[in-house]
């Protein structure tokens, strides 16, 4: 899958090679082999404990590997920490602000801790968002916040942004309003954004890419609208030809178990619409869904 | 560099007012309780013996004339004996011994332990890079700030000390020496960094207290045992002339000002290590009654040979008032380096531990 990723061109921003990591006899991330192409906004989406936030913050030398190693826009977080922080712009899950001082010292903070911190920018970013900057952190609302923790994030002009569930605790409109903003940012500076997910639906507009992480192994690696393209969803028991099959879930409304098929090289005519073979459209969801039952084994219920 | 310096008092405001609070106010009552006892102007001959109100203590200052009588000294002995003993005045004493602690623990506590509570550390070290930059940096501002205020504490308990007893400079006297001037400010440090290296182990601001009170309680109250049988043993001297301990005559009392950390036993100017008991049987034969066979009518104890017999004395052995600062500098250079140890500790962890 990584090679996949080398194969279509360009530079890797950040690369994961046989990368393990265990909590004693748990096994967070097995033997992961993952690229993320420079330029691109990558979605890491899998259910909880599948791995996403120990990849990211082995990305961040908050963790140590057992095995293998990920390297950030070509440093080894974990050799040359100071180096690679440098790069890379972190944006946790829980919005890490200083909640009692103002919008505006949480950016000196920010200035004072990283040489590199464009404060300028960062203030402009919260200026159109109508955050004041003389309001306490602790008293911004979850999508405030967050939108801070980008802010700081982005501040940093750094080429790789690594993003850990930061959509999790945010309401709907906060949610598109944060995704818009990163966007914004990553196709006007370049940069390369990691964000983990385990809501599908927050990630299909916002990614380009799509990685699925379940039981600590990297499911699927590629381009989102590969993803669609490449897969079948159907109820039949006869299954597109040469296809193989993915997982099998139960379908909306509970009636009835759906199978997500992988297609044949050369085989994605008819796009992501229902065709001959009764398929329905497949949705990034479907994808998404297809790959984590196969991990489970079982059949998955979906809400 | 300044920004971040006071991004952290900022950030830690309300332990930063607290202990400005504390420690100003400690030391403005001090010198206020101070000045009320200099107020009171009582006759330095009404003090007993080397100005101290420690009425065992010897000589020291041999121009202090001894009362004439006891009534001219009733009144402001009282008035004395009054405020020094109010609740106020004692408070302010014992805060004296606390401050450095409550200071030390309120500043280190939450210096990195806060961080991963409350979520930020993950951004505050992704930010920095250099995680052992990030803590010393906020090591120093807190420090800083500490000797500060410390400072003024310092200053101000060794006017309250001097003012209880006017008759000896405080820098030459070993009275209550641990508990005020710059070893106030060496103990805080000591508590400061310890608590921040336990915070950073422990991760949590309350743990991190608790932990820090029981050693810091353990550390003071042995202080001294330790400190005056290892550290300060080489320093030490004879007090008083061994030969001269035998005579009956011979009275030493020793002063507040000095620090006595020992009594060996000298015998005929000697140094002895023998056992009182057996020397006793040895040289005391009792009679029927009990009483020593060997005394003369004086009481003068008398040897096999009829001449007059030594016993063994202890013979006080410490360190004249003088010895203050060397005495000084070397515990405080014990806390200093005990603190930076901590340091190092701490420095260390955080470079090890997870940010949550």
């Amino acid at each position: 899958m990584e090679a996949d990723a080398v194969a279509s061109g360009g530079a890797i921003a950040m690369a994961a090679h046989g990368l393990t990591k265990r909590f004693r006899s748990k096994v967070a991330l097995d033997a992961v082999d993952l690229a993320v192409p420079q330029g691109s906004v990558t979605a890491l989406v899998g259910p909880n404990g599948a791995g996403k936030t120990t990849l990211i913050r082995v990305c961040m030398a908050f963790e140590r590997p057992n095995a293998g190693s990920v390297e950030v826009d070509g440093v080894n977080p974990w050799k040359h920490r100071g180096e690679a922080l440098r790069r890379v712009g972190y944006v946790p899950q829980k919005p890490a602000v200083y909640g009692g001082l103002s919008v505006d010292d949480n950016l000196a903070m920010a200035k004072s801790l990283h040489s590199g911190f464009d404060i300028e920018y960062a203030r402009r970013r919260l200026d159109q968002l109508a955050i004041p900057l003389d309001q306490k952190a602790g008293t911004l609302s979850g999508g405030q916040a967050a939108q801070l923790g980008l802010a700081v994030a982005l501040g940093t002009r750094a080429k790789v942004l690594l993003l850990d569930e930061p959509l999790a605790n945010l309401d709907p409109l906060a949610r598109r309003e944060f995704i818009q903003v990163l966007l914004d940012a990553v196709h006007s500076e370049g940069s390369t954004a990691l964000l983990s997910s385990h809501i599908v639906t927050d990630v299909e507009d916002a990614c380009d890419r799509l990685a699925i992480l379940g039981g600590g192994k990297v499911k699927l690696d590629c381009l989102l609208e590969e993803a669609r393209l490449n897969h079948r969803l159907t109820d039949a028991d006869s299954p597109p030809v040469g296809a193989t099959a993915v997982g099998s879930f139960l379908g909306k409304g509970g009636k009835k178990m759906m199978t997500l098929w992988r297609l044949a090289p050369n085989d994605t005519a008819g796009g992501s619409g229902a065709d001959a073979t009764g398929a329905d459209a497949t949705t990034l969801e479907d994808v998404v869904l297809g790959y984590l039952a196969a991990g489970r084994g079982t059949g998955l219920q979906l809400n | 560099m300044p920004t971040r310096i006071w991004l952290t008092y900022k950030q830690h405001r309300f332990e930063t007012i607290a202990i400005t609070v504390l420690c100003l106010g400690l030391a403005a009552a001090g010198l206020i309780e101070a000045f009320r006892l200099f107020a009171l102007h009582t006759p330095v001959a009404c003090l007993g013996n080397g100005g101290s109100i420690n009425i065992f203590a010897g000589p020291v200052a041999g121009t202090v004339t001894a009362p004439t009588g006891i009534d001219p000294c009733v009144v402001p002995l009282n008035a004395r004996y009054a405020l020094t003993g109010s609740l106020d005045f004692t408070l302010v004493g014992m805060l004296f011994i606390f401050a450095p602690f409550i200071a030390g623990l309120t500043f280190g506590a939450p210096l990195v332990a806060r961080e991963l509570e409350q979520g930020t550390a993950p951004l505050s070290w992704s930010l920095a890079g250099s995680r052992r930059r990030w803590l010393l940096i906020r090591m120093l501002a807190m420090a800083g700030l500490l000797v500060v205020l410390l400072g003024a504490v310092a200053i101000a308990s060794d006017v309250y000390q001097g003012t209880l007893n006017p008759t000896v400079d405080v820098h030459a006297s070993f009275e209550t020496y641990s508990y005020r001037g710059v070893m106030e400010i060496f103990w805080g440090l000591a508590a400061f960094l310890g608590t921040v290296a336990l915070g950073t182990i422990f991760g949590r601001t309350l743990p991190a207290v608790f932990v820090a009170v029981v050693i810091c309680f353990f550390a003071r109250a042995g202080w001294e045992n330790v400190v005056n049988q290892v550290a300060l043993q080489p320093m030490g001297q004879l007090l008083a002339d061994p030969a001269k301990m035998s005579d009956p005559n011979f009275n030493y009392l020793y002063p507040p000002s000095d620090l006595m950390l020992s009594w060996p036993m000298y015998l005929d100017g000697k140094p002895w290590s023998g056992d009182m008991n057996v020397w006793y049987q040895q040289n005391m034969p009792l009679d029927a009654n009990g009483q020593p066979t060997n005394v003369d009518t004086n009481g003068q104890l008398l040897g096999t040979d009829g001449k007059p017999l030594s016993m063994p004395q202890s013979v006080p052995f410490g360190l004249h008032g003088n010895q203050y600062w060397p005495v000084v500098a070397l515990e405080s250079a014990i806390l200093f380096a005990g603190a930076l140890l901590c340091g190092a500790v701490a420095l260390f962890w955080v470079d090890r531990r997870r940010p949550y």
